[in-house]
């Protein structure tokens, strides 16, 4: 169990440790369900759905839809600093992560699509995300977000 | 069917606000004695315990704790933290199934903490040890405001749901909690002053939280043979259904998957009525956002429609179904949903002086906990 900075008396268990260590080495890695053949989260000894054991983790490029967003302006913890962005990130392989945006005053939707950012780390050496729109800070990757943005300005 | 074979007979309120130096045993014994003394029992009919310690500091066997305190020896006593108002219910549930297998006669259900003092001291707003925490509080996921927040993101982009509307909540149910004389919040509350409170969590600002008060409250729980006998009106449980689905906001399920529309419609079918039967709602509020979502959920107005429906009086008194008529979390005080069930029960008596629901014979709970994914609907009315 490693005690973990920042917000209460955390501890990580074994079953996360693969999670927490891919991060040390700059990968975002999911854990998926042999039986199942898909990911789930957080991680857990066992299958939430089928309760099968036989787990594999697998790297994720990092890449989702922002779900919902918040701007906290009220301290929690002095070792956080006010405001930022926290995030409920739909990852593409269709399992729900938390985040904190890169940039607090970027204005962000929910829908917007995001992407992991492993320059600018929080002290429990998660990575943020940022946004990422056409015109933008370009990844590299397909605009696979223009059918959110579209959702998001037509409604 | 559950709730014929008892009754509530007794319930129970501290005062609200700052007490200093006063710990949840200290309080919850306060309440167990005021809901005894209005059912006109002692300490000595009690043979069923169902309480909940303090989460601004937690302790353990606290249950065993309250009983030594306050001068009980029961046959039956467990703590029950199911989860914000959904715990109420479940120690309701727990209090009638005690009497109704004759394992006891009298149960009380119990609930309290120095929330606004202990919190104060403890210097820290919430704590969690739950796995899915290990990936919430890194992230400044924290604790229920900023849960709730995310939530109400996401509700209010789905269903068009504004910050006038969350605001017309808040201003609906302080109008109810100037008639309570427990309530902590009693002055005066319009939109504009709601707009000029402090931002805490995007789009909550301080006046869409709970108001946290040192505080407790209770109910006493007997057969209805025996409750013939005692001075209060009996008030029965006619039907409950619940359904757990996730604790934090990480694992929310979604809104419509909750399916609490249907635990409604399930709870009325079993009580033989319809929602237009139902005369008073007394409905979780941990936020604004939650009640919003219950009344949309529940039909008692259409999607996106909830800030609508209380502009237009929806929650007040004099409406078809009056809304939180004790001012709720937000404006009564925060004690879990021990204060909605104790509201529930004067309304059904008709003891609630100048907030009374007039002719009130049916009562719905509408109990949510966690980060709305626990979830219940009660309906109580006369025995």
């Amino acid at each position: 169990m490693i005690p973990i900075s920042g917000l209460g008396s955390l501890s990580r268990s074994s079953a996360s440790q693969p999670f927490w260590s891919g991060l040390d080495s700059g990968r975002l890695l999911l854990p998926w369900c042999e039986a199942c053949e898909a990911p789930f989260f957080y991680p857990r000894r066992w299958c939430p759905q089928c309760h099968g054991d036989a787990i594999r983790w697998r790297e994720a490029p990092g890449r989702g839809i922002v779900w919902a967003h918040s701007t906290v302006y009220t301290e929690f913890d002095p070792d956080v600093p006010v405001p930022y962005v926290a995030l409920l990130i739909d990852l593409e392989e269709g399992v729900r992560i938390g985040g904190v945006l890169h940039d607090p005053s970027a204005p962000v939707y929910v829908g917007d699509p995001v992407a992991v950012n492993w320059s600018k780390r929080a002290p429990s050496g998660l990575p943020t995300w940022q946004l990422w729109r056409c015109g933008g800070t370009a990844l590299g990757h397909h605009a696979d977000g223009d059918e959110a943005r579209r959702d998001r300005e037509g409604s | 069917m559950l709730g014929a074979g008892s009754a509530i007979v007794g319930v129970g309120i501290t005062d609200l606000g700052p007490q200093l130096g006063r710990s949840a045993v200290d309080l919850q014994t306060e309440a167990i004695l005021l809901a005894l003394d209005d059912a006109g029992l002692t300490n000595a009919d009690v043979d069923a315990v169902f309480s909940l310690g303090a989460y601004s500091s937690p302790s353990m066997m606290f249950a065993m704790t309250l009983c030594e305190y306050a001068g009980l020896r029961p046959a039956v006593q467990a703590a029950v933290d199911a989860g914000g108002g959904f715990t109420t219910m479940m120690m309701l549930n727990n209090a009638i199934w005690a009497v109704e297998s004759r394992q006891a006669e009298v149960a009380v259900c119990v609930f309290g903490e120095p929330a606004a003092t202990g919190r104060r001291q403890a210097g820290r707003g919430w704590t969690s040890t739950a796995e899915s925490n290990e990936f919430e509080a890194p992230v400044g996921i924290a604790g229920p405001v900023v849960s709730y927040a995310l939530l109400a993101s996401r509700y209010m982009k789905e269903f068009g749901t504004t910050v006038d509307d969350l605001g017309a909540i808040a201003v609906a149910q302080r109008e109810h909690a100037m008639r309570h004389p427990k309530a902590v919040r009693r002055e005066t509350l319009t939109i504009s002053q709601y707009h000029k409170s402090r931002l805490i969590a995007t789009p909550l600002r301080l006046l869409d939280c709970s108001s946290i008060v040192d505080g407790a409250g209770a109910v006493v729980v007997t057969s209805t043979d025996r409750a013939a006998g005692l001075r209060p009106p009996p008030v029965s449980v006619l039907s409950v259904a619940s359904r757990t689905m996730s604790k934090d906001v990480l694992t929310f399920p979604g809104f419509a998957e909750l399916q609490v529309g249907r635990l409604a419609q399930k709870a009325l079918a079993d009580a033989g009525l319809t929602l237009p039967d139902v005369d008073v709602a007394l409905i979780y509020d941990a936020f604004t956002i939650s009640v919003v979502f219950y009344l949309e959920e529940l039909g008692f107005c259409g999607r996106g429609e909830a800030g609508d429906y209380a502009r237009a009086g929806g929650l007040s008194l004099g409406s078809t179904c009056p809304v939180n008529t004790h001012g709720g979390l937000l404006s009564q005080g925060h004690v879990a949903g021990m204060l909605h069930l104790v509201e529930a029960v004067e309304q059904l008596r008709g003891e609630a002086d100048d907030r009374q629901v007039r002719d009130c014979e049916t009562a719905m709970l509408v109990g949510g906990g966690g980060m709305l994914g626990v979830n219940a609907v009660m309906l109580l009315g006369r025995a």
